[in-house]
């Protein structure tokens, strides 16, 4: 879960001013550049904090430059091509998009910021909205960890290590259980399903490639 | 070094903040038991096992040998979904061993993975799918139904719509996916079918489903029972299962050339089940009231028979989709859901493993007259049928050969001798049928 503020000039509806926040939960509690003393950002438990400097770039650098010393939370301004060159880019943010990205590119965006122990370990692998932590044995479906077994932990890891190529039953097989195993290739069906289910809306990520194998699409 | 399943689940209890690991485990009748431990001893419970008292559970141990050891299978670690009752805990099943290290004889999972070795020996995986069906009622102490719906009812009729949805999110979470929910024929009576999966992971999601449906109603204030005919004149709860063979990808029971697409193994399988269904009986139909659900007019078998559509035979050949060779199977409908699912598993696999290796041959598929047929003329047809009651059923199974060695003998033993005193029960019991029947004339 990541707790998002939402800074702009007005209050209009954030889900309604920036799309990809649409459904978002938590929805970001909205204030305005005036409404926000240091005091009031330093009493509220965020993780982020967005600064909607699309309108007023200047009020919104000023804000996040006031600000980026009483909270723990990032910083991440939402801009538009025309104000790039004018955005005071010393001002302390941690990241910004552009007001066209995709909710994609935003959720990932956003959970780096908020993450950022497990930016580019070795031990982590980050395909669009699962984060595989192969250290801590842990999936997540964005800010969700999902309760796996070690066999279908394994498993994703296994296919998101090789996104986008066919892995056959027989190598799933053999390298996640070994060969001393005595369950047949349909075990790694009945475990795709497992996990599958586990999944929920991110279900798709594991494609069946028919008589072949599975894939991870990336 | 550690294996690496048992790093997962240290790791994951340490960083999930799991306050206690509840290790599962059944009794010879199926009825679940645990042994709760701290994540303190839980390393230890990995390697080498947690010590309990055996002495109070049904066919473990004497009085005398009444220390057993519990150890945990880390492939099965499951955190329990959020719910305030269970928070912070998770469960593994565990087997069930002697203080000195050897597998305790009297374990049911044990048993089950014994015949399933012996299935891989002869180059075959053994995948079932069960169907299991149930009733929620208003509470244990009598049968009003929650609804009066009936075959895949919906909405204002099915009122249990609610808890059926709240059952499948939890299965799910446990790891444990669905294939079809749906209203069954009798009022208030449901069915939750499960996707195929290798005998004994799903044995272990049979165990955890009948806790999963039972704790959902709980919670909702109602009950869920999956005694086999709870209400006399409706129809009782199966559990019809699903069953193929496979070597390697392939399915073994599936030849293109056979009129019911049923290969030599497919056939030699079916002719074991059949032929040894009255020895096995007992097993999956464990119960006095077992025998009540297996009566004609109610859509469970009676007669020792298979068939492709009639849906009244013992063992049923769905039929074949074309493209879909690996879902060639045999659906076996007598056991029913109060069984222990390690032991029917396993009795099955036997009965059919046996058909291969002795090359059984197979009767005639029935036709759909069997039930008008007059008993001499099934007799001279050769249709055999079920146990009348659980004493016959004990009587015959006693005198098997193939289910005391797949049970092996301590199992057995205590088995046969928990079902005669069942029975005994039952027997110098008098019922409200003879009330009802006998006080006002006699």
């Amino acid at each position: 879960m990541i707790r998002l503020l939402w800074l702009g000039p007005d209050l209009t509806d954030p889900e309604e001013s920036f799309t990809p926040l649409a459904g978002r939960r938590p929805a970001p509690e909205p204030l305005t550049f005036s409404e926000a003393t240091p005091d009031l950002i330093a009493r509220r438990l965020a993780d982020v904090i967005l600064v909607d400097g699309r309108a007023q770039p200047g009020s919104a650098g000023a804000a996040v430059h006031k600000l980026r010393n009483e909270t723990e939370a990032q910083f991440v301004v939402i801009l538009s091509e025309d104000v790039l060159a004018e955005f005071d880019w010393t001002c302390g943010l941690a990241d910004f998009v552009m007001d066209s990205c995709t909710k994609q590119e935003f959720d990932i965006r956003l959970s780096r910021v908020a993450n950022p122990h497990e930016q580019d370990s070795a031990d982590v692998i980050r395909r669009g909205e699962i984060t595989i932590n192969r250290e801590r044995f842990e999936v997540r479906v964005g800010p969700d960890v999902l309760d796996l077994t070690f066999k279908e932990f394994e498993l994703i890891a296994y296919l998101a290590q090789r996104p986008g190529r066919v892995c056959s039953r027989n190598t799933l097989l053999s390298e996640v259980w070994g060969y001393d195993f005595f369950g047949g290739t349909r075990t790694v069906d009945v475990h795709v399903r497992r996990l599958r289910a586990k999944l929920g809306h991110s279900a798709h990520v594991i494609e069946t490639v028919r008589n072949v194998g599975y894939r991870f699409s990336g | 070094m550690l294996n690496p399943d048992v790093q997962f689940v240290l790791k994951t209890v340490e960083d999930r903040d799991i306050k206690f690991v509840r290790l599962w485990f059944t009794d010879i009748l199926g009825f679940l038991k645990a042994v709760d431990i701290t994540p303190a001893q839980l390393e230890e419970a990995l390697t080498e096992g947690i010590g309990f008292d055996g002495s109070s559970i049904e066919g473990f141990a004497r009085i005398e040998e009444s220390d057993m050891i519990a150890k945990p299978d880390p492939s099965t670690f499951q955190i329990m979904p959020s719910h305030p009752a269970r928070a912070d805990s998770a469960r593994m099943f565990a087997d069930i061993h002697l203080p000195d290290g050897t597998p305790f004889a009297g374990d049911p999972r044990r048993v089950l993975k014994q015949t399933i070795r012996r299935a891989s020996e002869m180059g075959y995986t053994f995948y079932v799918g069960p169907e299991l069906e149930y009733f929620y009622f208003k509470n244990s102490e009598g049968t009003s139904f929650l609804d009066h719906g009936t075959y895949f009812d919906l909405t204002p009729l099915d009122e249990a719509s609610d808890l059926r949805k709240r059952t499948v999110e939890y299965l799910e979470e446990m790891g444990i996916p669905v294939e079809y929910v749906h209203h069954e024929v009798a009022p208030s009576q449901h069915e939750i079918d499960l996707r195929y999966a290798d005998a004994l992971t799903m044995a272990d999601s049979v165990i955890t489903y009948r806790l999963v449906v039972k704790e959902v109603a709980q919670e909702q204030g109602v009950y869920a029972t999956f005694m086999p005919k709870p209400v006399a004149g409706i129809n009782g709860s199966g559990m019809h299962t699903h069953m193929s063979l496979f070597e390697d990808d392939r399915n073994a029971f599936f030849d293109s050339d056979d009129d019911a697409h049923l290969s030599k193994v497919g056939k030699a399988f079916l002719a074991g089940l059949l032929h040894h269904a009255r020895e096995i009986c007992a097993v999956t139909n464990q119960w006095v009231n077992s025998y009540k659900r297996l009566v004609p007019g109610f859509e469970a078998p009676v007669y020792i028979c298979w068939a492709r559509r009639n849906r009244s035979a013992l063992v049923r050949v769905p039929m074949y989709k074309p493209g879909k060779e690996s879902a060639t199977r045999l659906e076996a409908r007598f056991p029913d859901p109060a069984c222990n699912p390690y032991l029917a598993f396993g009795v099955m696999l036997a009965a059919g493993l046996k058909g291969i290796q002795e090359n059984y041959p197979l009767p005639e598929e029935a036709g759909n007259n069997i039930y008008e047929m007059s008993a001499q003329e099934r007799h001279e047809a050769s249709i055999d049928s079920l146990p009348e009651d659980l004493h016959e059923a004990i009587a015959v199974c006693e005198g098997s050969e193939l289910v005391r060695e797949t049970l092996g003998e301590h199992t057995f033993e205590w088995f046969i001798r928990n079902k005669k005193s069942e029975w005994d029960d039952h027997k110098a019991y008098v019922t409200p049928y003879e009330i009802e029947r006998y006080l006002p004339i006699l």
